[in-house]
């Protein structure tokens, strides 16, 4: 059972170094864990298999070989880690929030930790940031300092523009040939259906797909009163709105739009995961364990 | 569009306030805050929507606001719609209180007419004018106001007035206006008010005017009848006391600012003039005419003084009093001396001071007796239950017969006085032992005064003694003048009374009371060998007050005093405690005669005496009792009168909020105006509601 990572978004935000922030968080967050997490690479045996032509030579038992003149591969739970995918959404309506709560912020922390996590356990983490335009900012890649690219990128990043979930993205997501784990972080506030097709693309890609809905205590509650101009983040839109008069009903249309994302998760077998950016961090990362532990 | 007037325009300045709202709503119109957004996905066009009526409902707002302060300040403006006089089914109902005067100057005729006449005929005419709905209150205005009838139907009003007339009494308006402002304050204020004041105003009917306060509500109208002036001749006092210092008299005034026209003043006793003379007073004079009563036989008299004059009033004309002579107290005087000369006689002085005359025209208070010694027992055998004699004045007796005393034992004690006198020659032993039943003290010897000495004269005496009575007064004769030269020397006369003494403490009148009649010792002779009172004036008076002492005699003054009463005012004809319950028969001025009965304390009620005149009481058996008279106020002469304006001057008016009953509506009337400040403040309570509603109300 996880103990709670005492550890608010806004400490970690006041952290600059993302890598030391990352450590920081995944260690605090596995001293708490009875049991060790890690998996892959020659720590679990599997099971033995004939040798066929064009195995790796190293995994061929030499001692079995000795034994009974046969050659046998020694296979393992998983002789590469798995292949992790952060999709992080970049668009400006991510950049909301107040400086403890900003989604972005709280968005690039869950990415760095979750990437901490995976290269801890020798997974391999890659970086995917959509937002005006799509990219591959890292590869999945299962070395040593792999995380520390991503947290680089991550410092870098910034949340500008639309969210223009198309053909580029799409492109990425056909690159992921190889089963794994993707983690989309994302408000999804995109226009029309093209979020789902995201997701819809990564579990047709036969990704495990994790999604965290990043929202903030202001986006959940609107508890602004009088009237205000609302400006869209995205496309600079503005709406004239009387906060106290619109609360019950924006409420409601919220819920319904959490309601149908769910749903489409649910449709397609992806686990969903809601998170205030208020709340700690370990929430994020026991669903990923959990997840991971799936695979 | 019926016109609006407004009682405070100045209020209407108010409606600058107008540009407070306005302002604040201005001030604290929040301006719109741009707030960046993640998506403004789930604000949708519906909101918008909102917002119009939002901006409407914030106008609304404002409008509200304004027209509630609009509201306001029209309401301190007290705006009201004037009444529409034609329209009579929108008439204002009326309350009329009609406080008619009927004081006796009201019975005066002016040149116009009759004053009562004429009140009843306005009086009249103006109920005739109220329409079915109203109410009519009638109030009398005489000595006292009364409540003639509550509010009523004209119809009813004018019944009553039509029977109504004038008393002899005075009249005090202010009570009257008192009495009907009462009634006003009973009553419902959202109709319109009137009292109407009907009377001649004379002045002496409106004094206390300051001390009546009229709501402003009520209106006050006057009806004066009779002239501001109106000059009047009249009997306004007269006197006819028999007394020792009271000369009977008339008194008579002129009312006017000029010199009366000769009258001819008439005074009758009995319906038989003794006097009559012109009679002209000067302008707002009075004259006393005095005059002297003829001898009157024992029993009631009545005397009329009165003027022919042309007058407006003649009630006050003529003036009334009625007088009791009483019955001769009957003296028996025992002479001892037979003398041939009749001032030798040892009771000259006595009988003399007595009855002075012996003519039964000219009747005394005493009749006098004159017996010689032998003669007393059989004089004062009783006859017929009644003792023929009230007393026994004994002069000194050498020898007094035998049986006289215990006859004079038997006739006092029966109610009955006898006085001693002394004198030379008495035998002290001898009155000591036939007497000593009857004298106050035991007699001595003689003492006289030396010749070197001027003689005694009397010292104290007690004046509350029926005996010395008539020296009460100052100036009524000197009792220190008359000396003394003989007395007899006393003993054991501590328990006498003692009313009078000699200079040296010794005693002069000696009194005790025996059975049911009195017993005097009187220290010095009745002839004027031992004194020379008989020759002083002041004898006489003396000698009567004995006699009076003697005889028990009532006060009469007294019970004539109270015969002589003023129409209007409270009186009871007091016919003593006996007659209580009993019977009388009372013969008014005209003639009429009615039955009464004494109440439980023997009074008669006054209603009956209201009309000026002689009234006879008599009892049961027809004999007259009483004899009274009753006269106008002499207030009721001065027919000078105040001017209506004056009146209603005089009298203070106070602001009172009218009292509005629960079903008199919003409308708040005055005398001739709807006030619509009620309607106005209600529609600011109204506003005040929604707005309170519709501002909090968060949401639409």
């Amino acid at each position: 059972m996880a103990k709670t990572l005492n550890i608010s978004a806004r400490t970690l935000a006041a952290i600059d170094d993302l890598s030391v922030l990352a450590r920081t968080v995944v260690e605090g967050f596995l001293d708490g864990l009875h049991r060790s997490p890690f998996l892959g690479y020659s720590s679990e045996f599997s099971a033995y298999r004939a040798y066929t032509q064009g195995d790796n030579l190293r995994y061929v038992d030499w001692k079995v070989w000795g034994r009974t003149d046969e050659f046998y591969v020694k296979q393992f739970e998983d002789d590469t880690n798995l292949r992790c995918q952060i999709f992080l959404d970049t668009s400006a309506s991510m950049d909301f929030g107040r400086e403890d709560t900003n989604k972005f912020d709280y968005g690039r922390i869950l990415a760095a930790v979750l990437s901490e996590l995976m290269a801890r356990q020798h997974d391999a983490p890659g970086l995917v940031l959509f937002g005006e335009e799509a990219r591959q900012a890292v590869p999945s890649q299962a070395t040593r300092h792999h995380a520390d690219e991503i947290f680089l990128l991550l410092r870098q990043a910034e949340a500008l523009g639309g969210t223009n979930i198309d053909e580029g993205l799409f492109r990425i997501v056909e690159t992921l040939s190889r089963r794994g784990l993707a983690v989309v972080i994302s408000d999804f506030f995109t226009a029309g259906e093209a979020v789902f097709e995201l997701l819809r693309q990564l579990a047709g890609q036969h990704q495990e797909v994790l999604v965290f809905h990043l929202l903030t205590p202001e986006e959940l509650e609107l508890p602004y009163e009088g009237e205000y101009v609302f400006q869209d983040s995205e496309t600079g839109e503005e709406l004239p709105v009387h906060a106290d008069d619109f609360r019950k009903e924006y409420r409601t249309r919220l819920n319904d739009f959490l309601a149908r994302v769910k749903k489409e998760c649910i449709d397609l077998e992806i686990e969903y995961q809601l998170l205030r950016t208020d709340s700690p961090l370990d929430v994020a990362l026991t669903g990923y364990l959990e997840r991971r532990a799936a695979i | 569009m019926p016109a609006i007037f407004f009682t405070n325009a100045l209020m209407l300045a108010g409606l600058a306030a107008l540009a407070v709202p306005v302002v604040i709503h201005l001030l604290l119109k929040r301006k719109k805050q741009r707030l960046r957004f993640s998506t403004i996905r789930f604000f949708a066009k519906q909101d918008e929507q909102s917002s119009r009526k939002r901006k409407i409902r914030n106008w609304l707002l404002l409008a509200m606001r304004l027209l509630l302060f609009a509201l306001l300040v029209l309401a301190f403006a007290r705006p009201y719609l004037p009444q529409a006089k034609a329209s009579a089914s929108a008439r204002q109902r009326r309350q009329v209180v009609f406080v008619i005067d009927r004081s006796a100057s009201m019975q005066a005729a002016d040149v116009g007419g009759g004053r009562w006449s004429m009140a009843t005929d306005r009086i009249q005419k103006m109920l005739a004018e109220l329409a079915p709905e109203d109410r009519v209150a009638l109030v009398s205005c005489s000595s006292h106001a009364e409540v003639l009838s509550a509010f009523g139907p004209p119809a009813a009003a004018e019944k009553i007035v039509r029977e109504l007339r004038p008393t002899s009494g005075a009249g005090h308006l202010a009570d009257g206006l008192a009495q009907a402002a009462k009634l006003l304050t009973l009553s419902d204020a959202n109709v319109r008010s009137t009292i109407c004041v009907v009377s001649d105003f004379q002045r002496t009917s409106c004094e206390r005017l300051s001390s009546v306060s009229l709501a402003d509500a009520i209106e006050l109208k006057t009806i004066a009848v009779g002239d501001l002036l109106a000059p009047n001749m009249a009997v306004t006092e007269l006197q006819s006391r028999i007394e020792p210092d009271a000369q009977p008299r008339v008194a008579a005034g002129n009312f006017s600012e000029e010199e009366s026209a000769t009258g001819k003043f008439e005074l009758s006793v009995d319906g038989k003039g003794i006097l009559s003379q012109p009679l002209k007073i000067a302008a707002s004079a009075f004259t006393n005419i005095q005059f002297s009563l003829p001898a009157l036989k024992p029993g009631w008299h009545e005397v009329v003084a009165s003027i022919a004059t042309k007058d407006p009033m003649p009630l006050d004309d003529r003036r009334f009093a009625t007088l009791f002579v009483v019955e001769p107290w009957r003296a028996l005087v025992v002479e001892p001396r037979k003398a041939g000369r009749v001032f030798e006689e040892e009771s000259f002085f006595i009988a003399t001071a007595l009855e002075p005359s012996k003519d039964p025209a000219l009747p005394g208070a005493f009749r006098v007796t004159k017996i010689f010694p032998e003669e007393l027992q059989s004089k004062l055998a009783i006859e017929r239950g009644e003792r023929p004699f009230n007393f026994v004045l004994l002069p000194r007796l050498h020898e007094p017969p035998s049986g006289i005393a215990s006859a004079l034992k038997a006739f006092v004690e029966a109610g009955g006085g006898v006085a001693f006198f002394a004198g030379e020659g008495i035998s002290a032993n001898r009155y000591n032992a036939e007497f000593r039943d009857l004298l106050p003290a035991q007699l001595g010897t003689v003492e006289m005064v030396s010749e070197a000495e001027p003689g005694w004269r009397i010292g104290q005496f007690d004046t509350n003694t029926l005996v010395f009575a008539a020296f009460q007064q100052r100036n009524s004769g000197d009792l220190t003048i008359p000396k003394f030269t003989a007395r007899m020397a006393l003993r054991n006369f501590d328990a006498a009374e003692q009313p009078a003494f000699f200079e040296d403490g010794a005693p002069l009148l000696l009194t005790r009371s025996i059975g049911r009649g009195r017993a005097a010792w009187i220290n010095t002779s009745a002839d004027a060998s031992w004194t020379d009172w008989p020759k002083h004036k002041t004898f006489v008076p003396w000698i009567h007050g004995l006699g009076k002492y003697l005889a028990q005699s009532r006060k009469e003054h007294e019970l004539q005093q109270t015969n002589s009463f003023v129409a209007g005012e409270d009186f009871e004809i007091d016919m003593g405690a006996p007659a209580k319950g009993s019977a009388f028969k009372v013969v008014a001025p005209s003639g009429d005669e009615a039955q009464v009965l004494a109440d439980s304390k023997g009074k008669l009620p006054e209603a009956l005496f209201s009309v000026p005149g002689i009234y006879a009481i008599k009892n049961s058996a027809g004999k007259e009792m009483r004899r009274v008279s009753v006269n106008v106020p002499a207030s009721e002469s001065d027919l000078s009168a105040l001017a209506p304006a004056d009146f209603e001057q005089q009298i203070a008016r106070t602001h009172q909020p009218p009292k509005v009953a629960s079903t008199s509506g919003l409308f708040s009337s005055s005398s001739n105006q709807n006030e619509l400040w009620r309607v106005l403040l209600l529609g600011v309570l109204t506003l005040l509601f929604i707005e309170e509603f519709a501002a909090n109300r968060t949401s639409l």
